[in-house]
């Protein structure tokens, strides 16, 4: 059985299409593109598929992962060449790889994403009010956000990684590199919200872009797809 | 906002095209887009025109309340899905009229477009509104909100009249010219050709047509089903439809003669799919789609006189990825046998339709179904593993009795003693054994048009009856909402001032009634009340056999007289047989059609392999 790691972008109005919909659209794909699936047992067979964490509903993606199993390898060339043309408008197939036999699973590594995040508020904001709510923000041992299972405290360190942000016209732009997955992790739009939260302003809409996933090696983030193109050769 | 999916398009198979200097089509259901994408008619339609390249056709579904408030307030018209464009700029709006409590949703969905939604009040740049489907064959509920409708086989009512709108619209004809044009064509009925005069106690008294419209209007009837193009790219949705899977239409057409039956009058003459066309069928669909599973589908599967070879075939070449289903069982073994074959889980349960519970009800509807049948389907379930059953049952029938319900009773109970006897000892305690309760709505067209609905006081005794005498282990009841039945049939059999109180009905807030949380029957009555019309006029009241009435002026193959022959059989408690493998019972349709019953396997080899 081999692992087949599929990055796919998921952009336009497929963004308000939920992670199980997404689920069901690329399995379709797999089957109209005609892969050897490799099918799981039990009632209700059906092919195996796993995926990277999930995405909110509206939020676009350039870094979507699935992995495939498949009864046999296919050239990469022919994945990407017939996958390409099975898939709806709106997820586009970037990149595809094998995942090396005894590497761990993309559930077990992908530990961090980047987000790029547009915040548009009422009124224009200074690069100085930014950077003092950035600062502000990362003095926070705990944050309060709220999550589908109610307000939950989390710990700044470990959920937070990294933040930069700057006004642009209308609002302002942030890149954020944020725990995935884990119960210390905070949404994207959420953290948005509480940095812009902290300027006394009105938040007008949010749009979110996930940029990649990454493993932690030795502390530092490697994109999963580097992750397993190395995992062949060692670090 | 819930599952935003439903509105964004992308779907695969979904075709995008560019409406310049074409004539655009938006084909419409009044419900959600996961009912409406269901939907097969309009797939089939949806294909047909853009398989053209002079026409294109978008989708437009029925936004969810919390869309339709955030399109109101801010302003957004009914869109449809492929090009979000405005409905009110298409050419022709089609909408499928599949149940009458989906009508107060067409009202909104006009008016949400921006189009009148009364056909006298729509200018030049307004949309014709066209409407299809076994609703059409009852459309005066409908006649002031529609231009025309299109009555029977789609494949050959679309291309003409899509024709003539073109002609038409190329030749600079304005509405009236273009709706004369259409009266031409053999199958649409453009209601504001036709007067209604009624009679003082309320009655049609007559129904005239102007010139150019017939008198009467033919159903158009599609000889072969094997003449019909294929399905070949059926829309994927994103957001799971109710029914996800492909389809494939086996057979068009019921000859068993129920006598409660519309759609086996208004489909005849059976017209089977040949086995070689439906397995081609099924290899491009699924290449096409991707789908996990595939239905056969048409309105007694288990009739079609290869499906036995069909289903074999197909298991052999899909077997493994495809997982295969029956949408509608026969009430006899050999269905069994048929499932058995195909099902890879037991967990669903099996449904049959004796729909009455003693044998001389059963003759009465003409239900080709003894006791014995469904006992011997019951125990060929039990011992193939099933232990969930679910039988259909009507109440309110004509002549129905106590004895007939005592009969559903008796017989939903032998069916569960046999379950417990057939299945081992470990499982029994699993058996369920569901009686479905629906209440009768007599329909047009159908030897039963005549008879009076049962009032909804007598409907809501019955059901009081069996739920108090149908309890035990392994037993449960179901029924549909008795008040919705009593809306259904006010509509089914209404006149065209029956169209005031759909609209009254909708003015007063009325929209998606098929969903039992949002039927509002206080609402309807009021709006009945309204216009001055009463419930029992149109549902309870028993007609005359010469009166006119309101569907009259269509014609949907069969002869009145079949019907009223009929109507005399059922009240004697005489069965008619299926005219494929007996008798002709001389219904009509194939002499004054010129069709016959097609079938794959011919009739001689069907009778004697049942031998």
């Amino acid at each position: 059985m081999s692992r087949l790691l599929i990055r796919y972008a998921k952009e336009g109005r497929v963004r308000f299409l939920s992670h199980l919909e997404v689920a069901k659209v690329l399995e379709r794909a797999l089957r109209r593109a005609a892969f050897p699936l490799a099918i799981s047992g039990g009632y209700h067979p059906k092919p195996r598929l796993s995926y990277g964490p999930a995405l909110s509903l509206g939020a676009s993606s350039t870094s979507e992962y699935v992995v495939v199993f498949l009864e046999e390898e296919i050239p990469l060339e022919l994945v990407k060449s017939k996958l390409s043309r099975e898939l709806p408008e709106g997820l586009r197939l970037m990149d595809a790889e094998y995942i090396p036999d005894g590497a761990p699973s993309i559930g077990r590594i992908a530990k961090v994403a980047s987000y790029d995040v547009f915040i548009s508020t009422n009124r224009e904001l200074t690069e100085k009010e930014v950077s003092a709510s950035i600062a502000w923000l990362f003095k926070q041992d705990k944050l309060v956000v709220e999550k589908e299972s109610g307000v939950k405290q989390v710990k700044r360190s470990e959920a937070v990684l990294d933040i930069a942000g700057e006004p642009v016209e209308g609002g302002v732009d942030f890149e954020f590199l944020l725990s995935v997955g884990g119960s210390e992790s905070v949404r994207p739009d959420s953290l948005g919200a509480l940095i812009v939260g902290n300027l006394s302003i009105e938040i007008t809409g949010v749009e979110i872009e996930r940029t990649g996933l990454f493993a932690l090696v030795d502390g530092r983030p490697v994109d999963v797809m580097e992750y397993y193109r190395r995992a062949d050769t060692g670090f | 906002m819930e599952k935003p999916g439903r509105y964004i398009n992308g779907e695969l198979n979904s075709v995008h095209r560019s409406p310049d200097g074409r004539l655009s089509i938006a084909l419409a259901y009044p419900d959600v887009y996961e009912v409406g994408l269901s939907n097969l008619g309009l797939q089939i339609l949806y294909e047909l025109i853009n398989e053209r390249d002079d026409c294109i056709a978008e989708r437009t579904y029925a936004p969810w309340m919390d869309m339709e408030a955030e399109m109101r307030r801010s302003g957004v018209p009914l869109f449809t899905l492929e090009g979000h464009r405005s409905v009110a700029d298409f050419d022709i709006v089609g909408f499928t009229l599949q149940y009458e409590l989906t009508y107060a949703n067409i009202l909104n969905m006009l008016d949400l477009a921006g189009i009148p939604v009364f056909a006298a009040d729509r200018g030049e740049a307004s949309p014709l509104v066209i409407g299809g489907g076994p609703g059409a064959f009852a459309p005066e509920p409908l006649a002031l909100f529609f231009d025309a409708f299109a009555i029977g086989d789609g494949e050959l009512l679309l291309p003409d009249l899509i024709d003539a709108v073109l002609v038409g619209k190329r030749a600079g004809a304005g509405r009236k010219e273009i709706l004369a044009a259409l009266a031409r064509i053999p199958g649409i009925y453009v209601p504001s050709l036709y007067e209604v005069d009624y009679l003082k106690d309320g009655r049609v008294a007559e129904i005239s047509a102007r010139s150019p419209a017939p008198d009467v209007v033919k159903r158009r009837i599609l000889k072969d089903l094997n003449d019909a193009p294929l399905l070949s790219a059926p829309i994927v949705p994103s957001v799971s439809a109710v029914h996800d899977r492909c389809v494939i239409e086996i057979m068009r057409g019921c000859t068993r003669g129920c006598r409660f039956c519309q759609a086996g009058i208004i489909y005849r003459p059976v017209r089977e799919r040949r086995e070689e066309r439906i397995v081609e069928n099924a290899s491009r669909v699924i290449a096409s789609t991707g789908y996990e599973e595939l239905s056969l589908s048409s309105l007694s599967t288990a009739d079609h006189t290869g499906v036995k070879e069909v289903l074999t075939e197909l298991a052999r070449r899909y077997g493994r990825d495809v997982a295969l289903s029956l949408p509608s069982l026969r009430v006899d073994s050999f269905s069994v046998e048929l499932i058995r074959q195909i099902a890879k889980s037991k967990r669903s349960g099996l449904t049959f339709a004796p729909e009455a519970g003693t044998q001389r009800l059963r003759d009465v509807i003409n239900k080709g179904v003894t006791e014995t049948d469904l006992l011997e389907a019951a125990e060929a379930a039990f011992e193939s593993g099933w232990h969930r059953l679910k039988l259909y049952f009507m109440i309110g029938l004509p002549n129905e009795g106590v004895e007939d319900l005592e009969g559903i009773v008796s017989l939903t109970r032998r069916v569960a003693d046999l379950g417990r006897c057939a299945l081992p000892r470990t499982r029994r305690g699993r058996l369920s054994v569901v009686a479905s309760i629906s209440s009768f709505v007599p329909k047009a067209h159908t030897p039963f048009q005549w008879f009076a609905q049962e009032a909804l006081e007598v409907i809501e005794q019955k059901q009081r009856f069996l739920q108090e005498n149908l309890r035990g282990r392994g037993l449960s009841l179901r029924w549909h909402d008795a008040r919705v039945s009593t809306v259904e049939g006010i509509i089914a059999r209404g006149d065209r001032r029956a169209g005031r109180a759909i609209y009254e009905a909708w003015r007063s807030g009325c929209k998606f009634d098929a969903w039992a949380d949002h039927f509002n029957f206080g609402a309807w009555l009021a709006a009945l009340g309204k216009t001055r019309l009463s419930p029992e006029f149109f549902a309870t009241r028993e007609r005359e056999l010469d009166e006119t009435l309101p569907w009259s002026h269509i014609d949907a193959g069969v002869t009145a007289d079949f019907l009223k022959k009929e109507r005399e059989r059922a009240l004697a408690g005489t069965v008619t047989a299926d005219c494929r493998f007996d008798r002709c019972g001389d219904c009509g349709v194939c002499s004054r059609f010129k069709v016959k019953n097609v079938l794959a396997r011919g009739r001689k080899e069907r009778v004697s392999a049942l031998n």
